[in-house]
This record gives structure tokens, sequence and C-alpha cells, in this order.
């Protein structure tokens, strides 16, 4: 291995797993979302991710719309789906003490969402093709796709966006306050619902933004968003459950892990200790690795 | 090779014997042939669920518009009524199971009373590739092969398969890597053949993996001159979501409709004009029907076990796979194709026919 082994070399593994990994985050920040205020893991963000991207694959086939100008699109009908799935589905359910029924709809979500997209556009992988897929660029001697860089910086401006939404407005501090200490939020008059609906929103809005990455990187099919759901929750667990910036840094590490391992371990490890990490990260810092580097937004 | 097994495994089970027996002659005489096929419709394994479907629903058509099939008791021709039922139970009730697309060391061992079956063996497909590089000029063959296996008990398989024969054939693998399965990005494996200079890649995965793969490996700049893939290559949705990208990639198949066979061209373009994409597979679905139908007329009945008898050691010749020899245990041998995709269509090379497709080396992804 140590004599094919070069600097380009180690900087092109680097670079493949934060731009991968931005993926991950993404979901993550969703997730990490959700989870602060219904305090549930929203088992079905990597379905509606893939959900997300079939709407992108209809657009881009319907009416020619291009992938990523279908995001002024995408992530607004995103955050309505969001915001009324939750009206919907889970109002009841989150009034609950027992959070499980939540959990237990978020499943069958996924499990619905899964099958709806399998009868509408059937099982097979969907792919979109455009003037810049599968087109890499030289930086330095090493090789970069173009479509994972583009999805690197929607990941960067989706999580930008979400913690500005959450610092610097009222309905985001009431979030915020919400997922610090939902009594006390309410005490202090904020709606338990509203708030609950904002993340629903968000999250779902995320995914739209994630949707529009996968759709325009790699074929995708409806049961792929099950396993996208549990790396995220990797990366959630890494970052520091309810910290948004900690999730897209906690995808990013995920993905160096992953690119690393496979490539001086082997493929058939990354996930292995993709999840011995997670475990080890619960066991011995749960409240995840950078939590004291970043306050939570 | 359990996933290829689910995957793929496809039969028909006829379930009129159970009808006839019941219901005696009178159900015969103003009766149906029921014909149950046993397809995943939903699930991951739907895509390929609805090849098979799809070619059973044609041969149950033709087979009705030349009237049915003659049934003795019945004193006349029967029109054929196709079931598409989701277990299989055939052993259980002694009902004859026609099968295909299973491979025999797993159907073999358990002995079935009640079916037969054809297909290739898996060593047999796992030694093509290697055949077809010994038929190559010595310029092409290649120097520094590499094999990604997908992370299953299939893909083990299969890895077990072309290693040996890599060692019989004088090759040596210079990357050899499981192929984690989903996980959307394979650029440490892609670095890791670049670093390597490999030529030739054999890959064992999924369709949406190799998909994938086959994107990334441009994106990065890597260029083979062989790419042959089984499992994930064969789909129309591969060169429909690679496009041009997809020129050069070998397959594996069931099937060719550039096969010199009695109806093989006529079903390839049924389907294509229907679906417009190719397939490799639907032949070996028509063509288990077309065994089963002429097995019942053969016998001029539907009682399963004198169809099983008419199957089992038989010769059925001419079907859209070719002739097919039933040996003692109900089990016939095809031999598995390779197609490469060109302009999306897919050119049959292996077995080779008579003035059929000769096989290209990759050009680097930048001299396209």
């Amino acid at each position: 291995m140590l004599d094919i082994l070069s600097v380009r070399l180690v900087v092109e593994i680097f670079i493949n797993g934060v731009l991968f990994g931005a993926m991950y985050g993404v979901a993550a920040v969703g997730l990490s979302l959700i989870f602060g205020t219904m305090r549930i893991i929203f088992i079905a963000q990597g379905t509606i991710i893939v959900l997300a991207a079939y709407v992108v694959y209809w657009l881009f086939n319907t009416f020619g719309l291009d992938p990523y100008l279908s995001l002024v699109v995408v992530a607004p009908l995103a955050f309505a789906t969001g915001a009324t799935t939750y009206r919907f589905l889970f109002r009841k359910a989150a009034a609950m003490a027992d959070k499980n029924t939540s959990l237990l709809i978020a499943v069958g979500l996924m499990f619905l969402v899964q099958n709806v997209i399998s009868f509408v556009w059937t099982p097979n992988p969907k792919s979109i093709i455009t003037s810049y897929t599968a087109v890499g660029f030289e930086v330095f001697g090493s090789r970069i796709s173009v479509t994972r860089s583009i999805s690197l910086v929607i990941a960067l401006a989706a999580t930008a966006a979400v913690v500005l939404f959450l610092r610097r407005t009222l309905v985001g501090k009431a979030v915020r306050a919400a997922s610090e200490n939902m009594q006390a939020a309410m005490l202090m008059g904020i709606d338990p619902h509203r708030v609950n609906a904002i993340a629903f929103a968000i999250g779902f809005a995320l995914a739209g933004a994630a949707g529009v990455a996968l759709a325009t990187t790699y074929p995708f099919d409806p049961y792929y968003g099950f396993s996208f759901a549990l790396k995220a929750l990797i990366a959630l667990a890494l970052g520091g459950i309810g910290n948004v910036v900690g999730a897209l840094l906690g995808g990013i590490l995920l993905g160096l892990i992953e690119s690393f391992s496979s490539f001086f371990i082997s493929a058939g490890w990354a996930d292995a200790i993709a999840y011995a990490v997670f475990l080890l990260v619960l066991m011995f810092r749960p409240e995840g690795l950078f939590a004291t580097s970043f306050k939570k937004a | 090779m359990t996933m290829v097994l689910r995957g793929m495994l496809a039969g028909l089970i006829l379930w009129c014997g159970l009808a006839l027996g019941l219901f005696g002659a009178a159900q015969a005489a103003d009766g149906e042939i029921v014909i149950g096929a046993p397809v995943s419709l939903t699930g991951p394994l739907a895509a390929d669920g609805q090849e098979q479907r799809w070619a059973y629903e044609l041969a149950v058509k033709d087979i009705n518009e030349a009237g049915g099939i003659f049934i003795k008791e019945a004193g006349k021709k029967l029109p054929v009524r196709l079931v598409v039922a989701g277990a299989i139970v055939a052993e259980k009730y002694k009902k004859f199971y026609m099968m295909t697309t299973c491979f025999p060391f797993m159907w073999s061992p358990q002995n079935f009373k009640w079916s037969a079956l054809f297909f290739f063996t898996a060593p047999s497909a796992a030694e093509v590739p290697f055949k077809i590089w010994n038929d190559l000029p010595e310029a092409d063959r290649p120097k520094n092969p590499a094999l990604l296996s997908e992370d299953t008990p299939d893909g083990h398989g299969f890895g077990e398969g072309f290693r040996a024969f890599a060692k019989q054939y004088g090759y040596t693998f210079a990357v050899d890597e499981p192929w984690a399965v989903g996980a959307k990005d394979y650029s440490a494996n892609i670095l890791k053949m670049k670093a390597n200079n490999v030529d030739a890649l054999l890959i064992f995965g999924s369709p949406s993996d190799s998909i994938t793969l086959v994107r990334q490996m441009k994106e990065l700049g890597l260029s083979v001159k062989y790419l042959h893939g089984w499992k994930g290559t064969w789909t129309g949705e591969f060169a429909e979501a690679l496009g041009s990208d997809s020129d050069y990639v070998i397959s594996d198949g069931f099937w060719s409709q550039d096969f010199p066979f009695t109806g093989s061209k006529e079903l390839g373009e049924c389907y294509t004009a229907e679906f417009h994409k190719p397939s490799v597979t639907i032949g070996a679905f028509y063509a288990n029907a077309q065994v089963l139908f002429r097995a019942i007329e053969r016998v001029g009945t539907t009682d399963s076990a004198a169809v099983r008898d008419a199957v089992v050691g038989g010769e059925y010749k001419d079907t859209v796979v070719g002739d097919l020899q039933f040996n003692d245990a109900g089990l016939a041998l095809i031999e598995s194709t390779a197609n490469q995709w060109w302009e999306k269509q897919q050119m049959l090379f292996y077995p080779p026919v008579d003035g059929g497709w000769q096989v290209k080396m990759m050009k680097p992804w930048g001299e396209r």
C-alpha cells in the first residue's frame, strides 16, 4: 500500500471524503432540528430526501427544469409538505409524553413513501443526465467532481441559512428555546405545535436541498432512503444531537472515516468502522464530538 | 448467491391439476389452464419481477392466440390463464413448478420432486470473462485487472469464482475489493485502482451501485480498457442513467435477441417497442413458458406428474433460448451471455454468433 501512497492521493481521499460527507451532513442537520423540538429520530428523513430527488427528476424530465434551478421549487414545496405532514400526522402524537408513537409514525411514513415512489416511478434506479453529470475538474493534479462540489456548497449554504434563521429570527429563537426546554418555552408563551411544525418544515426543506444534491450526483431508487437516514443518524451522533453545525461537521467526519477506511483498510470494513465509531462516540462522548466547539445553534 | 436467487428466481406453477382433480372432467371441458407465477412486484426485486411478468403474459397471449393448449380430457384446446402469485408451494401441494434463473447449485441439493430448471451454473458464468480475454489479441489482454464484488453472499460467491478462474487462466487481480452495497461513494476504490494502474475491471453489484461506480470513474478519471459487470449492468436503466457513458460496458445476461433462435429477434423487438429499452432476461422467462406449454401439449393433460415426466429427461427444441435437454434430475443448462452496450443497445458477443458483434476495447474518457 505504501508504495502507491502519495500526498496527492491522500489529498484526493480527503477531498472525496469531505464532499461525500457533506451529503450526510445536510441530512443530519434536518434530523437535528426535528429531534430538537420533537425528541424523536425522524427515521423517514432519508426517504424524504429520496422523494425530493424524484420530484427533481420529474421536473427535469417533464419541464426540462435544470436540477439546480429546481431548488427554488423543491425547497418551498418540501417546506410546505413538512408543515402539513406535522399538522396531519404528528400533531396528536407530539402532545403525548411517550415518543414511541411519533417514532412509529415516522417509520410508517418511511415505508409508505417508499412504496408510493416505487408505484409511481417504478422501483428501477433513476438518474439525471445533464451537461455537468459525471464531469470532473483538476486542482493541483487532483480530480474533483463538479456535482459533488456543488453539493458541498448546497450543504454549507443550507446549514448557514438554518443557523442564521435560528440565531437571528424570533421564530428561530423560539425553536431554539423549545429545543432547550419545551416546558419552559411553553411557559413563555411559545406554541409547541408551531415550533414543531417549523422544525418539520425546515427539516423537509433541507431534505429538498439534499434531494437536489442527490439527484444531480447519484442514481437513486425508492429504497435508498433508509440506509441514508442511518448514516445521517451516525453523523448526528458524531456532531452532537441537537447541534446543527455539529451535525454538518459530523457528516463530513463520517465521510472522511468512510473514505480513509475504504482506502487504507477495505471498502468492506467502511460501514463496520463507521458504526463502531458511532458506538464509541455514544459511549465516551454522548454529547457529540463538537459539543464544546460550537454552541447549540 | 441468495440475492441472485431471490432476485432472479422465476417459475411457473401448474395449478390446473388441482382444479381438475377436484372438479373432474366437467371442469376440464369448459375450463382453462391456470398457471401460477411467483413474481416480485413490489420491493427491491420488483424490477426483475416486472420483466418476468411481461414475458409470461406475452407467452400466455401468444399461446391463447394460437387457440390454447390441447388437453385430451377436454377434447379441445383450452386457454391459459396466468395468475401472478407470491409464494412457492409447489412441493407441498405436488404441483409442477417450471423454473429458470435459479443457480443449479442452490436448486439441486433440494432434490425437488416437482420442479425442473434450466439456467447456467455460477462457475460457468464466472469463467466467461476469462474466455473472452483469452480470445482477445495479445495487446488487448488485461495486464492489471481488478475485481469489485458486492459485499453480499452473492458477491462473495461470484468473487470466489472469479478468483479461481483468474488463477486458472493466469491472471492476478491488482485490486480485489469487496464493494459496499449502496455506499454511493466509491472514490476510495477508484483511487486505489488508479494508483495500481488497473486496466480491466470485473464488477458484481446492483444496478444503482454499478451506475454510481461508472459515473465516479469518469469524474475521477479512471479509464479501463475492459469493464464487465454482473447483476447491475444489464438493466435498461443502466444505459438510460449513463447515456453514452454506458458504451463499451459489458453486461451479463440470460438471453439475447441476437440469438439465432426462432422468435428471439421478434421477442426482443416486441419488448423494446413497449419499453424503449432492450432486455437480456425476458427470453429466459418466455422460454420457461414455452417449455411448460409444450410439455402440457405433449402429454395432453394438465396432470402435474405427467407434465413433470414430460419435462424431466425431455428435449425441447427451438425455444427462444435454443434447444433444451433436461437431464434425469430435471436440469437443463444454458450459457451465460456477454453483451456490450452500444448506443443503448445490448450487443451480444458471447457466445459468439455468425456475423455477430465484435467486442470493442473501451476508449479513455477523454477520447470519447
